[in-house]
């Protein structure tokens, strides 16, 4: 599985990174270097790299994160121009990637920065808006049982 | 096309070489080396009492275009720099436009195709603008050909900013070269600070405010992992720090020029020439000895000439209104030869080391060597050549030389590039 993007200041990687050692992924990020922290082996990463091409077509899973549209002047990268050459998921990409690679995303997306229309919606590929009913389910049961429900929540 | 090059002292120290023989070059490339070759068709050229040896390269070259075609353009500074023995030069970016964008590095690399005489790497800029604040979009230079990133002429002033320039292109492999001047203490130093600021009544650049980067950059060097190399280094000091980081097993490497090395601060004198104003500026004379000592030991990685033309109208003022910088692609190789070479500092496979294989290394270019495979970048030395350095006789547009009147003994007198003469007898090959 790779991880794609602001791997410094992403919350998603805090939990997602160990979240998927637990599930037994071998797990990858993937960013500039100014977008790495330092240390990064910290996070649990398997492996760290800036060249997302050469690890493209050895992920099952290609999970993008949200880039920050801040002030360009003091930006890690020079130009959102630049990050989506690099680092975006293109349409061009679509050829490195298996077969059956998925496209994962927190949301929201920035369209034609880290992911381009066409990979957002891939109709094989993206399981985005899957990941957003998964997450709606997943808040109900935590809220339930946050609330006090003990039993499996379907018969009450 | 083949090209025999018969009875030269072939000198290579990256294939431990150094006898006479005959090199036989076929296609752009080097085919055989060895004794007695002889072939059927082709150009047999006699160096007898000649030194040939891989391709010259000068990485810290300013060519001025675009924007400042009246100081020197790609055709005469590529011109000048095959008339002095090279068979490719770095360009740096701070043209104007500044190349700091795709479109400068590709019109840079076109412009050099049309009318070069020699190869032209294109160094690309750090910061857009070299103003220091946003990053340029290295990628994309990086994608479409620079070989190399630097803010040269202005040094990137903020260090969290020169962290991230070396953040960034880390992720590629290529060097970035700091031009090392921390403006808060330079200020509007002519000359260096000390006795001969002293003397002159000038503001002085003090030691210190390079010394002050070199420090900064090698410690970010430890943090980012990004190779490091810095320009023009001039002081004592300045080079044991380059010394400490290499023991250290950093990545760093560095540059002196010509004039740095075979000059001081004492040679400005009260007649205030203009050519002598450079920047990093001429410094003392014990730093110009550290510096030699440096080229010696193996501290020093490369000779560069930091060619920089400028206008005779531009020059021919007070020396505080004149431009920084003086020319010497047409000069660096005979005056390496005649005070370093000549005198037992260094031998010619040294020499070689410093002006042709670590260039290459650093700039991440294919090796030359004199050896089957290679490409046939070559230059060809008359070792006994004496001559006069005389204005009349630059094929770079400007003069700003400060070796003027220098008698000089050893001239390059024909250059290869790909196998095709660019210099035949000390003429360039139209």
């Amino acid at each position: 599985m790779g991880i794609v993007g602001d791997i410094s200041h992403s919350r998603v990687c805090g939990s997602l990174i160990p979240a998927l050692k637990i599930m037994g992924a071998n797990v990858c990020v993937i960013a500039p270097p100014t977008l790495i922290p330092a240390n990064v082996e910290v996070l649990g990463a398997d492996s760290v790299t800036s060249d997302f091409d050469s690890v493209l077509p050895d992920l099952d899973a290609v999970y993008m994160l949200r880039v920050q549209r801040e002030r360009m002047e003091g930006a890690p990268f020079p130009s959102l121009r630049e990050y989506n050459m690099m680092f975006g998921l293109t349409q061009q990409r679509d050829r490195l990637m298996k077969p059956d690679a998925i496209i994962c995303h927190p949301g929201p997306i920035n369209r034609g920065v880290e992911l381009d229309s066409f990979m957002a919606d891939h109709p094989d590929r993206s399981v985005i808006l899957d990941q957003v009913y998964a997450g709606i389910l997943v808040r109900m049961a935590a809220l339930y049982l946050l609330l006090g429900g003990s039993e499996d929540g379907i018969a009450a | 096309m083949a090209l025999l090059l018969k009875n030269a002292r072939a000198i290579d120290p990256q294939v431990g070489l150094d006898e006479v023989c005959d090199v036989l070059v076929r296609d752009g490339r080097i085919v055989e080396v060895g004794h007695d070759l002889a072939m059927e068709k082709g150009e047999t050229v006699d160096l007898a009492g000649k030194v040939l040896v891989p391709g010259l390269v000068d990485m810290h070259v300013h060519l001025r275009e675009p924007g400042y075609e009246q100081k020197e353009d790609i055709a005469s500074g590529t011109r000048a720099a095959a008339h002095g023995g090279f068979t490719a030069v770095c360009a740096m970016p701070n043209t104007a436009p500044v190349i700091d964008n795709a479109v400068g590095v590709e019109y840079v690399k076109a412009r050099a195709a049309q009318v070069g005489k020699c190869r032209v790497i294109v160094s690309g800029a750090c910061t857009k603008g070299l103003e220091g604040e946003i990053l340029a979009e290295m990628g994309d230079m990086y994608a479409h050909g620079a070989k190399a990133f630097t803010d040269d002429g202005h040094g990137v002033q903020d260090a969290g900013m020169m962290r991230k320039v070396m953040e960034y292109a880390s992720q590629f492999d290529c060097v970035v070269m700091p031009h090392c001047q921390d403006d808060s203490l330079v200020g509007d130093g002519q000359v260096n600070e000390g006795t001969c600021s002293t003397r002159l009544g000038m503001f002085g650049w003090p030691a210190e405010g390079e010394e002050l980067e070199i420090m900064r950059d090698i410690a970010l060097c430890r943090l980012t992992g990004c190779p490091l190399h810095i320009q023009h280094i001039t002081t004592a000091r300045g080079l044991q720090m380059v010394r400490e980081a290499k023991a250290e097993g950093l990545p760093v490497t560095c540059e002196v020029t010509p004039h740095h090395l075979f000059l001081t601060e004492d040679d400005i004198d009260d007649t205030y020439p203009t050519a002598l104003k450079v920047n990093p500026p001429l410094r003392t004379a014990e730093d110009a000895r550290a510096l030699i000592e440096g080229v010696a030991d193996g501290t020093v990685d490369a000779i560069v000439t930091d060619h920089a033309p400028h206008t005779d109208w531009e020059k021919d003022r007070e020396f505080e209104l004149a431009p920084f910088g003086m020319i010497g692609l047409e000069t660096a190789l005979a005056l390496v030869l005649t005070n370093l070479v000549s005198t037992g500092v260094i031998d010619y496979a040294r020499m070689v080391e410093l002006m042709a294989v670590r260039p290459r290394a650093i700039l991440r270019e294919e090796p030359v060597q004199l050896a089957p495979g290679s490409v046939a970048d070559l230059t060809v030395i008359d070792p006994d050549a004496t001559w006069t350095v005389q204005r009349a006789d630059f094929l770079s547009k400007a003069g700003n030389s400060g070796f003027i009147g220098a008698e000089l003994t050893g001239k390059a007198t024909d250059v290869y590039v790909g196998g095709y003469a660019t210099l035949t007898d000390g003429v360039i090959v139209e």
